[in-house]
């Protein structure tokens, strides 16, 4: 167990550069993915074949956007349309999480600049859904969800020219569809869904989403845009976000939570053993020279041990946590300095207490070995190997400890870490079954998770194992 | 007729590294008021012997068989629940060795010499209570003592109260495991005398295990020798300890620093065998002074006391300069000498290394032939078997007994 | 480099580190004992005044050079702590102790290096007696180490020496051996081979075959002797084994509650014990003789006393089946020399 773990951490950073973990926190690097996608494995539980992310890139790159541009001049006036189409073919059994537009366009200080988006079906339906006006030029792209519920959106504009052209093809009425779809004051209390509507079979069941079927062939986009000087141009991508995604699935933000469990890795470990061997040698050490020397030292020591054992470390580091930025190596030092005398400390003591009174012991005081020499190459060595126990029972201490305050948003805001991802699936609720998560967001909470025990079980079996082999040699002795 | 006859007792353990041997075959006969000491070194098998005749068996046991007479009832055919009414600490009790270390330090003395009476009779506190302090009067120890808490006590002390829980159910065995090891040597005596006392006043038999000979003859009126879980010598205190029949004995004897005389005391060379691999042939056969060829040298020990000797500051020159040798099965070897002269005149120098060399070291004397074959030497060894317990009431399994020459 | 004198390997190092560098010896005792008390506080508690345990009373004994000494003793009668303070584990509470002529009552450990190369000790217990951690040429590597003796080669020399002077053959197979794959004898002499390797001139054995097989004991202690005289050693044997004592060492002290009852040479002590204690002692012990089972053997009734409070006067008086009060139990007996280097601490005997 341990041996592919540590695999994971030697080879995660070599393979996967650090600017993955920079990219975790720039939320443009995650555009492309959905969100809050399950792991695209999981559908096997569903039966169904769950949609996956089709990507319509920009025109320029392959598989991107079909472009028409033409630009005429008429009296004195440049009239420049630029024609976008796309299309994708949809198999899957359920309906896309969300459906995005993205444009970059150039355009003049014209008020008039236009876009129109026309939705194309299997079954040749064309829709027209929505005309807006771009705001943001190039290289800046001006977004465009099609499913987004807010009125922001032109989400509204689509459920209206759905609304439309539902009522065209008599599936349904007004009166219904304000009964199915109230609004107050312009806002939808319940807005449809429109990826259901758009891409669902032309009949009643189009209506109510859990009975609304799949509409499954090529789907196309047909944007015109038209602009009004020389040089608008215009460009499109669209992404019709699958509900499934990859061998981790996503979190809100729709990252990958497959680099988050892999990078939490090397974090953990590292984490851990550098805490586990700092805190608990130099508890050996001190542990030691306590025994050994005895008197005002031991006095010492121990007292000091004692109080440390009072303290209560977590509410500590919460606080700190709260009152300064905390980031992961100064987590680290701050658990190690409260880490510097402690139980192990007492243990220490009290095997070298027991070494101390060994017969060979008081002979190599009689052919004249210093104490330092006797502590440092006789007792330790005797005492090495309750260490190692101990440094591999420790370690799983500090990554819960590192865990449980990025769990709470104290760690470092940084790093993708695995409590880290606890806490943010905690925060949007990951584990309460909704209706859009029958069984909540479970991916999101189950591969931390996995991580922080499978790592901890790992080491727990490994002091375990040490345990068993020290134990039966020193009873023989 | 005997109190005790033990007949044929063999008790094997299975371990890792094979089954142990630890009583291998062990037959004596006790008297009504007579004590067997069972003598040996520690490993030997006298504590395994007193625990296989109490049945007190840890969970790997491998054979436990043979008789063991109590009082004309072969109690081996007993179930566990009779035995323990009938036999443990009723008929024969135990005193561990260390027993005085392992009193409940949290029971009042009293408490724990009366608790056999409690567990087996039913009899009821008050009841119990008497006849605790009885038994403790008996060991010489007064009635407030019940008292008291063990670590308030010498270690004599202690010991007496253990020997007190032994009598506590009349018993007409007591088997003693080295009943005054941790003890100074005066109390050492006191509690060797209470016991000669006690021998007396209740009518006990022992059964009296130690590896200290001089306290063996206190109280022995038979010797049994134990050595790698076999009894090499049984026989009356008068014969064993002042004329031993078996070289054992006499090395034993001969190893003890004495007071009263002058005799410097000699050591047995070697070690005690492993009981998981014991010798072939007599067990002794490797540390005895006076071994011959029917002692059961086996090929692969005559090949390493070979290859001592040619470490042996002594002899390392005139062993006959060998390449390599091989056991062939348990009786043959095969040697290669150094290529140095033919094959005969090898097989010459080794006849007469052996004949000058055997008297010191005793090995030799197990090689029958000694052949010049090809390119090597065949060399073997004698037949042997195990020598059986040769005489009547003292008997030894030596072969020098059946008259063979040496 | 090396120098031999007088028989023994010599370093260089060992001749100059010595305070008092002279070619020959300062007195003809290696060890003078004199007036010697080792008293220990044992604390009461935070409001009760702490006792003495008075471990060593007022002992005067001296060891040739190349002698055996055995103090023989029950146990609590102070021997062990005797023997430890002789060699300066323990620093005495009273008294002057000389080695080789100097005093080395009241030195700290740094000026005692020189004295911890020529005064060894054998521990009691084989499972103890050396470092379970270290391989057997580690061990006796160390106290070569520790005094800067010899380059690697020379050392790897006088470990293959030392494992040959106890029988451990062939060296080169005991000497990667670990404590754990040995017996306890074969413990024992690397115990007894790492005593050897600074070549000293006096050694403290501590028990050192009670607690091995009794077949092993004999080939121990005559390793012993054998090793004593080849390179002249003086032993201090501790023992509670008369008969190990009678044949193993030339002189022999009794002691008894911290005090040194008898001593003198070991025929003579034992041939006519004059002590009551040493004549109890002696009877109480059996030889393997199968007339003992038909008497009762004299013992003495009681316990060896406590020694925090021992008995006044005397410590024996209280035991003793000719103590006379009045005398005994009032008067501290003196050490009298009542036979020809035979000495008893005792009102009556004569």
């Amino acid at each position: 167990m341990l041996g592919f773990l540590i695999l994971l951490a030697v080879l995660v950073p070599i393979f996967a550069p650090y600017n993955v973990v920079q990219s975790w926190n720039d939320p443009g690097a995650w555009t492309n993915n959905p969100k809050l996608a399950a792991p695209e494995w999981s559908e096997v539980f569903t039966g169904k074949h769950l949609p996956r992310t089709a990507l319509m890139p920009y025109n320029g790159e392959p598989g991107g956007f079909n472009k028409v541009r033409i630009s005429f001049n008429v009296s004195n006036q440049v009239y420049t349309t630029v024609v976008l189409r796309s299309s994708f073919s949809f198999q899957a059994d359920a309906f896309p999480s969300e459906i995005k537009m993205f444009m970059t366009t150039v355009f003049g200080n014209v008020t008039g600049t236009q876009i129109k988006v026309f939705w194309g079906r299997p079954d040749g339906q064309e829709v027209h859904i929505f005309d807006a006006n771009p705001s943001v030029r190039a290289p800046y792209e001006n977004t465009y969800s099609l499913t987004g519920p807010t009125i922001k959106d032109p989400s509204y504009a689509v459920y209206n020219s759905i609304r439309d052209w539902l009522i065209l093809r008599n599936v349904t009425n007004e009166t219904e569809w304000d009964a199915l779809f109230p609004r107050i004051g312009g806002i939808y209390q319940n807005p449809p869904k429109a990826q259901t509507m758009l891409m669902g079979k032309l009949d009643h069941s189009i209506l109510d989403p859990q009975t609304s079927e799949v509409l499954k062939g090529n789907y196309s986009f047909r944007i015109e845009f038209n602009g009004f000087t020389a040089t608008d141009d215009a460009n499109a991508r669209a992404v019709v976000y699958g509900t499934v995604f990859g061998l981790a699935g996503t979190d809100f933000e729709g990252r990958d939570l497959l680099v988050a469990l892999l990078w939490g890795a090397p974090v953990a470990l590292a984490f851990g053993i550098a805490g586990a061997l700092a805190s608990v040698l130099i508890q050996t050490i001190l542990g030691a020279i306590s025994g050994w020397y005895g008197g005002l030292i031991d006095e010492f020591v121990q007292r000091t041990a004692d109080f440390y054992l009072i303290i209560p470390t977590l509410p500590i580091l919460i606080l700190l946590g709260i009152l300064y930025h905390l980031g992961i190596v100064l987590i680290l030092i701050v658990l190690v300095v409260f880490g510097i005398v402690g139980a192990t400390t007492k243990v220490v003591r009290s095997i070298v207490l027991q070494v101390k009174e060994e017969q060979f012991i008081e002979a190599a005081r009689s052919y004249g070995a210093s104490r330092g020499r006797i502590l440092f190459r006789y007792i330790l060595p005797r005492v090495m190997p309750y260490t190692f126990a101990l440094i591999a029972l420790t370690v799983p201490a500090f990554i819960f400890l590192e865990a449980s305050l990025s769990f709470l948003g104290l760690g470092d805001p940084m790093l993708p870490t695995w409590g880290h991802i606890l806490g943010d699936a905690y925060g949007q609720g990951a584990l309460f079954a909704s209706r859009a998560f029958p069984n909540g967001m479970w991916w999101w909470v189950f591969f931390p998770a996995a991580g922080i025990i499978f790592t901890t079980v790992a080491f727990a079996l490994l002091g375990y194992a040490f345990d068993k082999v020290l134990n039966p040699r020193l009873r023989e002795q | 007729m005997p109190v005790l006859d033990i007949k044929n007792l063999v008790l094997w353990y299975r371990t890792r590294k094979g089954p142990v041997h630890a009583v291998d075959d062990i037959s004596f006969a006790l008297e009504p008021g007579q004590t067997i000491a069972l003598v040996g070194e520690s490993g030997s098998g006298k504590t395994s012997t007193a625990n296989a005749i109490l049945r007190l068996l840890p969970k790997n046991v491998l054979r436990y068989e043979g008789n063991v007479v109590f009082d004309g009832q072969d109690v081996m055919e007993f179930d566990t629940e009779e035995f323990r009414k009938v036999v443990r600490w009723r008929g024969i009790s135990m005193v561990f060795q260390g027993a005085m270390n392992s009193l409940n330090p949290t029971i009042r003395v009293g408490g724990q010499v009366a608790e056999p009476l409690m567990v087996h009779y039913d009899v009821d506190r008050d009841e119990a209570a008497d006849q605790a302090i009885e038994a403790l009067g008996k060991v010489g120890l007064s009635a407030d003592t019940a008292r008291r808490f063990p670590f308030e006590l010498s270690g004599g002390m202690k010991q007496r109260v253990v020997i007190a829980m032994a009598l506590i159910l009349k018993p007409k065995v007591v088997i003693l495991d080295e009943p005054t090891s941790a003890l100074d040597v005066m109390t050492q005596t006191n509690i060797i005398n209470l016991l000669k006392e006690l021998k007396n006043t209740e009518h006990l038999s022992y059964i009296f295990i130690t590896h200290d000979l001089g306290l063996a003859s206190e109280l022995a009126d038979l010797v049994g020798i134990v050595y790698a879980g076999q009894l090499v010598e049984v026989g009356p205190a008068e014969g064993v300890f002042v004329k031993p029949k078996h070289p054992y004995t006499g090395k034993l004897l001969a190893s003890v620093p004495r007071l009263r005389s002058e005799a410097a005391p000699d050591f047995i060379p070697g070690a005690p065998p492993d009981l998981t691999d014991p010798p072939p042939g007599c067990r002794f056969h490797l540390r005895c002074p006076v071994s011959f060829e029917k002692c059961g040298w086996s090929a692969p020990e005559f090949i390493e006391q070979v290859r001592l000797l040619q470490i042996l500051e002594e002899t390392k020159g005139t062993v006959p300069a060998i390449e390599a040798m091989t056991a062939k099965g348990a009786q043959n070897l095969l040697i290669k000498p150094v290529a140095n002269g033919t094959v005969a005149e090898f097989a010459q120098r080794l006849t007469s290394f052996i004949a000058q060399n055997q008297e010191t070291y005793r090995f030799l004397k197990s090689v029958e032939s000694v052949q010049a074959k090809a390119k090597v030497v065949e060399v073997k060894l004698h037949e042997s078997t195990p020598p059986p317990l040769i005489g009547g009431d003292w008997r030894a399994s030596c072969w020098l007994l059946a008259g063979a020459g040496s | 480099m090396l120098v031999t004198r007088g028989g023994r390997l010599l370093t260089a190092a060992a001749v100059d580190t010595q305070p008092v560098a002279d070619a020959s010896p300062a007195s003809p005792h290696v060890v003078e004992v004199d007036a010697l008390k080792k008293y220990f506080e044992i604390g009461r508690g935070l409001f009760r005044k702490s006792v003495s345990l008075k471990a060593v009373d007022l002992v005067t004994l001296a060891i040739s050079r190349g002698e055996t000494l055995a103090v023989v003793g029950e146990s609590g009668s102070g021997k062990t702590t005797l023997g430890r303070t002789i060699i300066r584990l323990l620093e005495p509470t009273d008294g002057k102790l000389l080695y080789d002529g100097q005093d080395i009552t009241h030195k700290s450990d740094k000026e005692l290096m020189w004295l911890r190369r020529k005064a060894q000790m054998i521990p009691q217990d084989p499972y103890s007696s050396v470092n379970p951690a270290f391989p057997v040429y580690r061990i006796l590597d160390e106290p070569l180490i520790i005094h800067k003796e010899g380059d690697r080669a020379q050392r790897q020399e006088a470990v293959m020496k030392a494992l040959q002077s106890v029988k451990l053959n062939p060296p080169e197979f005991f000497a990667n051996k670990y404590p754990h794959m040995l017996s306890g004898g074969q413990r024992q002499r690397v115990a007894i081979a790492r005593a050897l390797m600074l070549n000293p001139e006096f050694i403290l054995a501590d028990e050192p075959v009670s607690m091995l097989d009794a077949s092993v004991r004999i080939s121990i202690l005559r390793l012993l002797r054998q090793i004593q005289l080849k390179f002249g050693i003086a032993f201090l044997y501790i023992t509670h084994d008369l008969a190990t004592a009678k044949h193993f060492s030339d002189r022999i002290g009794i002691m008894y509650a911290g005090r040194l009852v008898e001593e003198g040479p070991v025929r003579g002590v034992l041939g006519e014990p004059l002590h009551p204690y040493t004549q109890a002692l002696m009877s109480a012990i059996p030889d393997p003789d199968p007339a003992n089972r038909l008497t009762v053997r004299q013992a003495l009734p009681g316990e060896p006393p406590s020694l925090i409070s021992p008995p006044t006067g005397c410590h024996f008086h209280p035991r003793c089946p000719i103590a006379r009060i009045g005398l005994c139990d009032v008067q501290d007996p003196e050490m009298r020399e009542l036979r020809p280097g035979h000495r008893v601490a005792c009102h009556l005997a004569n």
